[in-house]
């Protein structure tokens, strides 16, 4: 088995641009407006998602700007700089834990919904397996392979969240989003609260702006890029509280339900979920990869001296194992709930410790 | 790393062995229509119901120059039970297809099952939860036996249900039906916890006819009565905004026809004195001359205005009608105030949301005013058709 060397590990500005989108779609959205909706009355629940985006474009700005101070160097080396070392040890371990239980959880919800709509008959166990095991395939490859694979995947899972909008326009009764900003406060604290989950996958920037050719421009590109995520969300949300009304908070995948409802008249598009399902397959796939990439990442980061395929085989039957605890529905959107508020607390931590002690040292050295 | 090698050709042989959910296509039974009615022989208070299911054969369908096929396009099954998701488990025992219903088109409820309260609900749940089905699907109610008309043969469709959808369909231009219920609001109305009207079929031997609304209460989703004629037609001109129709009427004794071209009825809430809340209906509609009796030059300023004043009257009266059936008979607003009310006075709506059309019953209290505003925009390509006074020009 040889792999095939690229020339060098390098990615351009773009590509990092289109990366932060990439990790944050996936499996959130498709639960998203019914959560939303939950707590909020029509569509109000945009409010939300409007400030948890800007909330997070600022997060994203911040990590930025802690990363492309040391160009070219990882976040463990940077880390140990600025930090003791055991500390910079445990702060990538936490980050490799943060991957690991992000690649199970997608595995999980992907292998859920796959038998939800799709395998009545398949073993949840089975159709993980065979997911999990391409992810693995995608990970024992180049890095910058699978920023090669984004630029080529998310312009598809772009024009597939569009053209969901598109078609559903038929069915869309402009009165189900009256009445406006009737929500009470305390549940627009709610639903704020469950959108700041929907958000989770940004930190990968602490790990790969290191691969970025000129960083320089990085800060702005990554606030972009999750500016595209934000728009998706608003969009998709605010056509199926249009579409399915009140029905929406008692939908469990009303994005999906979405997909199901587009009939295009001469039945062409009976089944445009089928096409979607595949689409939306490679944006879970895109985010469970960079998620299992970073935990290798960390790990490698460390332990220079081990080969990539061997941290594979050894993270492949972890993620799985996690990926099968839980038992039921409940179980594993409080998983998904976790690792949002982990790499939340995680990242606002890690972020804000090393961006303080940079400016003071960086002080130093200048004065 | 042969050892790898060869551990992952064994995993790669247990996931490519073939597929667990694999069917045939030949076994799939694909169903376009499902009904359903009260079982004939229900004791006491038990429910029980009966599930007809139309499959379709595709074999019977044949190619159009195969001539008469006296095996059919379709094959309907029942199945009887109370339990609908177990009864459509039962179906398969009694077929050689796996019953299938990602292309189910139309559902058709009797009348006798929705009269009980919440069953209707009960009866909608598992089409609605089902990952199968699809929210497209229409839901129409039948008088008598809804499984009667599956049995029917039309003359120019091969499956009854389709011929059924296609009805529901084309009829649409006519004021006294309404548009097709699909099962995604269905699922809201059941939620908001609203009245609703659900179109209504008969069956009439081999064909059906598509007429009138079920009206069903919000509180208990029970329906509590029907619009016929010109109370749909009340309730079309409504709630049906710019989807055609006609209003029919007599200037000087002579029948008019008008046809409506474009309408829009405006809801607005004139004062919110609970108990006595006034709400005005106010219809605008620009419609075109369909028929004139008599011989009489129609593009004249006078005709028009008698036209547009005769229309006007008309709609009034008929939707009149309809707001008094609805508010004294049935109780039930299926007119749309909720949602005005709703949308534009969410203030006073979350105060009287429980008490609009139960409890209290606001909505029964309530003065109605109904306003109409013909304009006559059309006069079709002749403004005469018969001559009275042997004029020749």
């Amino acid at each position: 088995m040889k792999q095939f060397e690229y020339a060098d590990e390098k990615i351009s500005d773009k590509e990092i641009m289109i990366a932060i989108p990439s990790m944050i779609v996936a499996v959130g959205i498709l639960t998203l407006p019914r959560d939303l909706a939950e707590n909020s009355l029509s569509a109000d629940g945009w409010i939300a998602i409007l400030i948890s985006g800007i909330l997070f474009c600022f997060l994203t700005w911040m990590v930025a700007k802690l990363a492309v101070q040391f160009p070219n160097e990882t976040f463990f080396t940077y880390a140990s700089r600025l930090v003791p070392k055991p500390v910079a040890i445990v702060f990538t371990l936490l980050y490799v834990v943060l991957g690991i239980m992000f690649a199970a959880y997608e595995v999980r919800e992907l292998s859920d919904l796959a038998g939800n709509y799709l395998f009545d008959q398949t073993p949840v166990e089975v159709i993980a397996l065979a997911f999990l095991l391409v992810v693995v395939y995608g990970a024992s490859g180049s890095r910058a392979g699978i920023f090669r694979l984004n630029m080529m995947f998310f312009p598809i899972i772009g024009f597939i969240g569009v053209s969901i909008v598109f078609f559903s326009l038929g069915w869309f009764k402009v009165e189900n989003l009256l009445p406006m900003f009737e929500t009470s406060l305390t549940d627009h604290v709610e639903t704020l609260k469950v959108s700041t989950l929907s958000y989770s996958g940004f930190s990968i920037l602490l790990f790969y702006i290191a691969l970025v050719r000129q960083p320089k421009k990085v800060p702005k590109m990554v606030v972009a890029g999750v500016s595209i995520a934000v728009l998706l969300y608003l969009i998709l949300f605010i056509t199926s509280v249009g579409v399915f009304g009140i029905a929406t908070a008692h939908l469990i995948y009303p994005i999906v339900e979405l997909g199901k409802v587009i009939e295009v008249p001469g039945g062409f598009f009976e089944r445009f979920e089928s096409i979607f399902f595949v689409v939306w397959i490679m944006a879970i796939f895109n985010t469970t990869l960079m998620a299992l990439d970073i935990a290798v990442y960390g790990l490698q980061s460390i332990f220079t001296r081990i080969k990539k395929v061997k941290l594979l085989l050894f993270l492949t039957p972890l993620i799985f194992v996690i990926s099968m605890f839980p038992q039921n529905y409940m179980e594993i959107a409080l998983l998904g709930r976790f690792i949002s508020y982990y790499e939340l607390i995680l990242t606002g931590f890690v972020t804000t410790l090393l961006l303080i002690i940079a400016s003071r040292k960086g002080g130093k050295t200048g004065g | 790393m042969a050892k790898i090698c060869i551990s992952i050709y064994c995993a790669l042989c247990i996931l490519l062995v073939g597929c667990w959910d694999r069917i045939e296509i030949e076994e799939r039974g694909f169903i376009i229509g499902a009904s359903v009615d009260l079982a004939e022989n229900h004791q006491n208070n038990n429910q029980e119901l009966m599930l007809t299911s139309q499959f379709v054969v595709p074999s019977g369908l044949g190619a159009p120059t195969d001539g008469g096929n006296s095996s059919g396009a379709f094959m309907n099954l029942s199945v009887t039970g109370n339990s609908l998701f177990d009864m459509n488990r039962d179906m398969a025992k009694l077929t050689s297809l796996t019953p299938f219903y990602e292309h189910l088109k139309v559902i058709i409820i009797s009348e006798e099952v929705v009269r009980e309260p919440h069953v209707f609900g009960n009866v909608m749940d598992i089409f609605i939860r089902d990952h199968e089905m699809r929210r497209g699907v229409k839901v129409v109610i039948s008088e008598g036996q809804a499984q009667q008309t599956f049995d029917m043969k039309p003359k120019n469709e091969d499956l009854p249900a389709i011929f059924i959808e296609s009805v529901m369909e084309n009829s649409t231009a006519n004021a006294n039906v309404l548009e097709p219920i699909h099962l995604g609001e269905v699922h809201e109305y059941l939620l908001g916890n609203r009245s609703f009207v659900l179109p209504r079929i008969f069956p009439l031997g081999n064909s059906v006819e598509y007429e009138g609304a079920a009206v069903f209460q919000g509180d208990t989703n029970k329906m509590v009565g029907i619009l016929e004629g010109d109370e749909a037609k009340g309730l079309g001109y409504v709630t049906k905004e710019n989807k055609g129709g006609v209003v029919k009427t007599t200037i000087d004794d002579q029948i008019v026809t008008l046809e409506i071209e474009r309408s829009k009825s405006d809801i607005t809430l004139k004062n919110k004195k609970r108990g006595n809340l006034k709400i005005d209906i106010k219809i605008d509609m620009e419609v075109g001359i369909a028929e004139t009796f008599g011989s009489r030059r129609i593009t004249s300023p006078k005709f028009i205005e008698k036209a547009e004043k005769a229309g006007s009257n008309q709609i009034k009266e008929i939707v009149n009608q309809t707001i008094k059936k609805v508010q004294e008979q049935y109780e039930a607003d299926v007119l749309g105030i909720d949602n005005v009310l709703q949308n534009e006075h969410y203030d006073l709506w979350k105060e009287i949301r429980e008490d609009w059309d139960k409890g209290e019953n606001y909505f029964v209290q309530s003065t109605i005013n109904v306003k109409a505003d013909v304009k006559v925009i059309e006069s079709g390509v002749s403004d005469k058709i018969t001559n009275k006074n042997r004029r020749d020009y």
